[in-house]
């Protein structure tokens, strides 16, 4: 019961309090009548006390009082009854019985007393109970804070337990530590045990107690608030971390209290780690599979996230590049870009995930291989806020990829080749059963004997000669029971009908246990070979005959192994039985004594191997005879590299002799030529002897004369004496020259300077040169090697080819005439004279035998100086040609080998 | 050849009297020299025709010894272009062996001699003499007719009309007539133009006009 509940009649039924005053009032006078009537005795004063005593009870003073006003209006009405109702009203206040009066107002007195008396102590008892009510509300609403508070204890214990907070307070000064139950289950201690701030100490992780003895110390010297981390190294071995935050509040002792809470954030800790540990396997799983993942706002057009290995996947820069999606597009190639960004548009468009192969070219010039896949995410409005992915480096793998391709398609192309090859390869491959049945063949076979692969099964043996079959089979089943590759030839029927011999070669392929499972086979055509081992045979017979007739013995002779092969006509030649192995020995006892040095020094050479062998040299035959052979020899290598000289040896006997008889004519032609030559320069030797001869006549008229004068002068005199001397030799000379090309004799080669025959010639035509109007020049190159030669040989060609050119050039008219002899060294070293004219040149129909016998242009000529000058200078090693000038004339033109590559 | 005819003819005359040798034998051309040199001529030696007309000819008789084959040109060309370059010097030449066709053009060419190697020295001294001697006497003729030019040019003009009717021969007054001028005037040019040309008489001024090739047209 509340205490407005107590107090509501008051408040509330105040009109209800003074009706219920009138109608007790009421009810007393009722009683009283009743009462009077019923006893006879007058009862009205009670009645109405308790009517009064009614309403002050019920009603309070007022209601008492206005019952006390009705009770004395009533106790009036009854002590004086009114004769009627006018009336009573009408004397109610004047018509007073006089003896009743006194009793009217004891009654009013009593009656207002009790009234007051009634209500004063109606109203403490009122009082009473409302005090009563609220003690009995205060005690109801103790007990539920109570219980309110117990339900928050067992809450916050709850609460700390869940949590792992423990709370704490600290008094600083008294050093009092107050702990919740979950502090203690933090620290591990016991509920009995007294905390102290050395306890937390102590149980604090031996690498963090410095730093928390720092924190307290700090705290309980500046009074400063504190919330840090340490770790706890729990009695069983265990690590916990725990977080520790205190507030500074003024404690009831006047100091600084701490109030605060330990958190048990082990497992917080735990978690952290394992996030950051699953965070690094993530970063790290990234970077070894090359993915890296990123979050792409569709709305703003921008990356909100991109994880490291994003970066270094596209070599950007973590710092600057962070959201802008250009850099990224940069590295994109071009051929690509616009592909990725479509698929990203379409990814944002359908609200569907994308997945994109692109390139990206890094700052170094790689290019990488991109894998990127995305998904969308939508926001509230159901269009797509972010898209998510990955980017996976698939470089590699494209590589590989690519590698695998590459090598599948030429794994292909391989089989292609091979199938290729095998058809095509212009043997026949076939392959047969264990049994020698054959199971496969290529088309090259196929289609060379024209039968079907079927066919072959069981035909095969027909497609063979009718000769060779036989003997094919024996073999074939030899070479099966060998077991060990085999060959045979015979002849193999053409489609056409036409045979052709074959090599056939089988291989037998083994299975696991070692069995025969096939026979691998070629059949090679060797018709072509057979037929040149025919025709070899038939040549080597051929050849045998032409060594004969043509008295060439052939040889072979292997420096390496000192093997020597000779031909039978090289044993004819030697004169001995072919029987015989040849050595050395049996040659050189049949080369002649004088050239034995010859030979056995071209052995040497030989045995060197440095060059191929033509020389000459002599046979001594044991009946006297002497037989000339010529020698020449080419050196190679064989396979085995090793030199082999392969050579003939003519003999050349008669060839010599001819020759001989030839160079003897020669000779005598030369001379003949010579002299009808000296004859046709008579003019110009008499010209040469004449003019010293003249000088020697004046230089002695000129003698005498200087002795004969007045005064004798004996210097001038000597001088002209001296003249007479020295023209005279030149005229002795000229003659000496002009008898030594005069004479027959036997040539006679020496050391010669080229330049000086070249002066002495010029001696003799000079006059010639002169009378006929030529210009002449010589151009000769100092220090010329000397050249093994015959001088008056050399003369004549040289003379012969002058005088040529003066002839050539007697015709023309108009145009100075102009003769040019030159000398000098070619690029082979090799001494070359040169005699050019302004004349009229080589007619083209005469170029190719100008050097012929009796062909002549000259009207008196006998047509031989050119000829024999040939002759002359091929005798002498050397060669002699003619050419036209690029302008007007011709140019002869002789090289000689100098001696010292003779020598050589 | 004896020692007095050969001084009885050495053309020792004149000191300034110069002999050419051009021979393209050097032996030939020392020796010849030599000869020359040992009668006291002077010589100058020359290898080919082209030296030789590289110089200047002396103000001095002179002759030329010519080898009649040179090389580059031939002695009878060469003959052809001293001429041509109005080079008047007497030419001997010497000739080898054969050489007959080209000594007779040679001397209608006015060689002086033809000598054929080898040669007397005599026979060569004699033609050098001989052509040192027609040189001296050309030189001489040359010179004086060079002194009537002169005289002639220092003529007026009507003196030189004057004397050309004087070497035609006719009298003063046929001159006087053909000038159209008085007989005495005509006497007074005649007079001046006679001392002029150092004239003795009329024949001697015909001389004159010979000399010079002023020849009167034959009436």
């Amino acid at each position: 019961m509340t205490r407005s509940d107590v107090s509501r009649p008051w408040s509330t039924s105040f009109a209800t309090a003074f009706a219920l005053s009138v109608s007790s009032v009421g009810a007393a006078i009722i009683a009283a009548e009743f009462l009077t009537r019923l006893l006879n005795a007058e009862a009205i004063v009670s009645s109405l006390l308790c009517a009064v005593i009614f309403g002050a009870w019920f009603g309070g003073l007022g209601p008492a009082l206005l019952a006390v006003v009705l009770g004395v209006l009533a106790f009036h009405c009854y002590l004086a009854p009114p004769s009627s109702a006018s009336l009573w009203k009408h004397d109610l206040f004047v018509t007073t019985v006089p003896g009743e009066v006194p009793r009217q107002v004891l009654f009013f007195i009593t009656a207002t007393v009790v009234a007051i008396v009634i209500s004063a102590q109606r109203k403490t008892a009122n009082d009473l109970q409302r005090s009563g009510n609220d003690l009995l509300v205060a005690i109801e609403d103790q007990a539920r804070t109570e219980a309110a508070l117990r339900r928050s204890e067992t809450y916050l214990n709850a609460a700390q337990k869940l949590s792992a907070t423990g709370s704490f307070c600290w008094d600083v000064k008294s050093g009092d530590l107050v702990w919740t139950d979950e502090t203690f289950r933090i620290f591990g201690c016991d509920r009995t045990t007294e905390p102290t701030i050395a306890s937390i100490v102590q149980r604090t992780h031996p690498e963090d107690r410095a730093a928390v003895q720092r924190i307290i110390d700090r705290a309980s010297r500046d009074g400063e608030e504190f919330d840090f981390e340490h770790r706890l190294q729990m009695p069983d071995g265990t690590v916990k971390y725990v977080r520790a935050v205190a507030q500074a509040e003024k404690g009831a002792s006047g100091g600084v209290e701490f109030v605060g809470a330990v958190t048990d954030v082990t497992a917080a800790r735990e978690t952290e780690q394992k996030l950051r540990r699953s965070e690094t396997y993530l970063a790290e799983a990234q970077r070894l599979s090359r993915t890296s993942s990123w979050a792409w706002d569709a709305r703003l057009e921008e990356f909100v996230y991109r994880s490291q290995e994003v970066y270094n996947l596209f070599g950007l820069d973590p710092k600057s590049d962070t959201v802008s999606p250009q850099p990224f597009y940069d590295r994109i190639l071009p051929g690509d870009r616009e592909r990725v960004i479509e698929r990203v548009h379409q990814a944002v468009r359908g609200k569907a995930d994308f997945e994109v192969d692109f390139r990206i070219a890094l700052p170094g010039g790689s290019i990488r291989h991109i894998h990127s896949v995305g998904h969308p995410f939508l926001g509230e409005d159901g269009e797509v806020e972010q898209l998510v992915g990955t980017h996976v480096d698939v470089t590699e793998q494209y590589l590989a990829k690519e590698k695998l391709q590459t090598a599948f398609d030429e794994i292909k192309r391989s089989e292609d080749r091979l199938r290729l090859v095998v058809d095509t390869i212009p043997a026949l491959v076939w392959r047969s059963t264990p049994e020698g049945i054959p199971d496969f063949l290529n088309q090259t076979a196929l289609d060379y004997t024209g039968l079907a692969l079927d066919q072959a099964e069981t035909g095969w043996p027909r497609a063979f000669h009718p000769e060779d079959k036989k003997g094919m089979l024996q073999k074939w089943s030899a070479i099966r029971a060998s077991g060990t590759p085999g060959e045979l030839e015979a002849r193999l029927r053409r489609y056409d009908g036409e045979y052709r011999w074959f090599l056939f070669r089988a291989v037998p392929l083994r299975d696991e246990s070692g069995d025969i499972a096939k026979w691998y086979g070629s059949s090679t055509d060797i018709e072509d070979r057979k037929r040149a081992e025919e025709q070899l045979r038939r040549s080597e017979s051929k050849l045998i005959e032409a060594q004969r007739v043509s008295q060439t013995g052939s040889f072979f002779w292997n420096i390496s192994t000192g093997e020597r092969v000779g031909s039978e006509e090289l044993f004819r030649i030697l004169g001995y039985d072919p029987s015989h192995v040849l050595t050395f020995k049996m040659i050189l006892e049949r080369v002649h004594p004088e050239d034995r040095a010859l030979v056995a020094q071209a052995r040497e050479r030989a045995l060197r191997g440095c060059q191929d062998l033509d020389y000459e040299h002599r046979f001594l035959m044991p009946d006297g005879s002497v037989k000339f052979a010529r020698v020449v020899a080419h050196v190679g290598r064989n396979r085995a590299g090793e030199l082999e000289y392969v050579g003939a040896v003519v003999d050349v006997t008669e060839t010599k002799r001819a020759e001989e008889k030839l160079q003897k004519a020669q000779m005598e032609l030369a001379h003949v030529t010579r002299v009808t030559m000296l004859g046709e320069m008579t003019a110009s030797i008499s010209h040469e002897v004449n003019q010293p001869l003249a000088a020697v006549v004046n230089a002695a008229s000129a003698c005498l004369r200087w002795l004969d004068g007045a005064t004798p002068n004996l210097d001038e005199a000597r001088r002209a004496a001296e003249w007479i001397i020295k023209e005279g030799n030149r005229a002795a000379e000229v003659i000496r020259r002009v008898r030594n090309l005069a004479k027959n004799a036997e040539p006679q080669k020496e050391l010669l300077d080229i330049n000086g025959i070249i002066d002495e010639v010029i001696g003799l035509v000079q006059r010639e040169l002169t009378t006929r109007q030529v210009g002449w020049r010589l151009e000769l190159a100092p220090a010329l090697p000397v050249v093994l030669a015959d001088r008056v040989q050399l003369q004549q060609v040289i003379i012969n080819l002058v005088m040529n050119g003066v002839e050539a050039m007697q015709p023309i008219v108009g145009r100075a005439h102009e003769l040019v002899i030159r000398s000098y060294q070619d690029e082979a070293r090799r001494v070359v004279v040169d005699v050019t004219d302004s004349g009229v040149g080589i007619a083209a129909d005469s170029a190719d035998r100008l050097f012929n016998a009796f062909f002549t242009t000259k009207s008196g000529g006998m047509g031989m100086g050119l000829s024999i000058c040939r002759s002359i200078i091929e005798a002498h090693g050397g060669r002699l040609a003619a050419a036209n000038n690029a302008g007007p004339g011709a140019r002869f033109q002789f090289t000689l080998p100098t001696y010292q590559e003779e020598a050589a | 050849m004896t020692g007095s005819s050969r001084s009885q003819r050495d053309p020792a005359a004149a000191p300034e009297h110069v002999v050419f040798i051009v021979d393209d034998d050097v032996a030939m051309r020392e020796t010849l020299g030599s000869l020359f040199r040992s009668v006291g001529l002077r010589v100058e030696l020359f290898g080919s025709a082209r030296e030789f007309a590289q110089i200047k000819m002396p103000n001095a008789a002179s002759c030329l010894v010519l080898d009649i084959r040179l090389p580059g040109v031939s002695g009878l060309d060469f003959q052809a272009e001293l001429a041509e370059a109005g080079i008047r010097v007497p030419i001997i030449f010497m000739t080898g062996h054969g050489d007959i066709p080209m000594s007779v053009q040679a001397m209608k060419a006015g060689a002086i001699d033809f000598l054929a190697k080898p040669f007397r020295d005599q026979e060569m001294l004699d033609a050098v003499a001989r052509a040192l001697d027609r040189d001296q006497k050309r030189r001489d003729s040359e010179m004086a007719i060079a002194e009537i030019q002169v005289r002639l040019d220092s003529l007026t003009s009507r003196e030189r009309e004057v004397m050309a009717f004087v070497v035609e021969g006719l009298m003063n007054k046929q001159a006087a007539a053909k000038l159209g001028v008085s007989e005495i005037t005509v006497k007074v040019h005649r007079a001046n133009m006679m001392r002029k040309m150092r004239a003795r008489s009329v024949v001697d001024l015909v001389g004159m006009a010979d000399a010079l090739g002023i020849r009167r047209p034959k009436a």
